[in-house]
């Protein structure tokens, strides 16, 4: 069982978290990072803010990524649209009744853009399809069960 | 695509970033509040629970922090707002 937690700032309403360690195979090293558990999204992003403080991807190549990351493809939000690098990786969570439960996976990489700037990074459907999800408020609990 | 394992020694470098990401969640718990009412709309740099830096733009908060010598993921980043935020994702 992967335990997660509710954050909740200012006037939001809580957001559930999970907190996963993520490699980006020839692009940074291991990192813990926080995820928004997001069932909207179908797949797994990583923003630009976490990717500098959480991997130590330098500033400059989420302004200007280099050519090794490939062209950008195009996501769809409710917002508009969105670009983003794809970029394979490994992402692991800690499982408080086994081993850690670790996926390969093509992440999303966000340039860095206004709009983003502070953004968490998002566990999509990618990932969430492997677990069963339990989020209850007023328990405060967040659970990822594999299935 | 293979799963790639983390070596014992990327395993105690991040437990110690995963300490710190815990502490730094436990300080916005208790602080956004505050600092939200001081800093609003814009990006706020801790570093021993104490505010470092401060920028309404993220780029120029990473220069700011920069100049100080602080690195990459050596404080705690937050964007501070006192307004209801609709977050569509």
């Amino acid at each position: 069982m992967i335990e997660g937690f509710f954050e909740r700032q200012s006037h939001d309403a809580p957001a559930p978290y999970v907190l996963g360690s993520v490699v980006l195979s020839g692009v940074s090293g291991w990192g813990p990072m926080p995820f928004l558990v997001d069932t909207g999204a179908s797949r797994t992003v990583i923003h630009p803010r976490d990717a500098r403080e959480l991997l130590g991807i330098p500033e400059e190549n989420l302004i200007s990524p280099p050519p090794s990351w490939g062209p950008p493809v195009s996501g769809l939000g409710v917002g508009g649209g969105s670009s983003y690098f794809e970029l394979p990786g490994t992402i692991g969570f800690t499982d408080n009744t086994g081993p850690p439960a670790t996926f390969p996976l093509t992440f999303g990489l966000a340039p860095l853009t206004p709009a983003n700037a502070s953004l968490p990074s998002l566990l999509g459907r990618d990932i969430l399809q492997y677990f069963e999800l339990t989020r209850n408020w007023p328990k405060r609990v967040i659970q990822l069960e594999r299935v | 695509m293979a799963v790639q394992t983390p070596t014992p020694a990327d395993t105690d470098r991040m437990e110690r970033q995963r300490a710190k990401i815990e502490a730094d969640l436990e300080f916005w718990r208790g602080h956004y509040e505050e600092l939200a009412q001081e800093y609003p709309e814009q990006f706020i740099s801790v570093h021993a629970d104490r505010v470092v830096a401060s920028d309404t733009d993220l780029p120029r908060l990473w220069k700011k922090l920069e100049a100080l010598g602080y690195g990459a993921g050596e404080t705690a980043i937050e964007f501070m707002t006192e307004q209801p935020r609709f977050v569509l994702l």
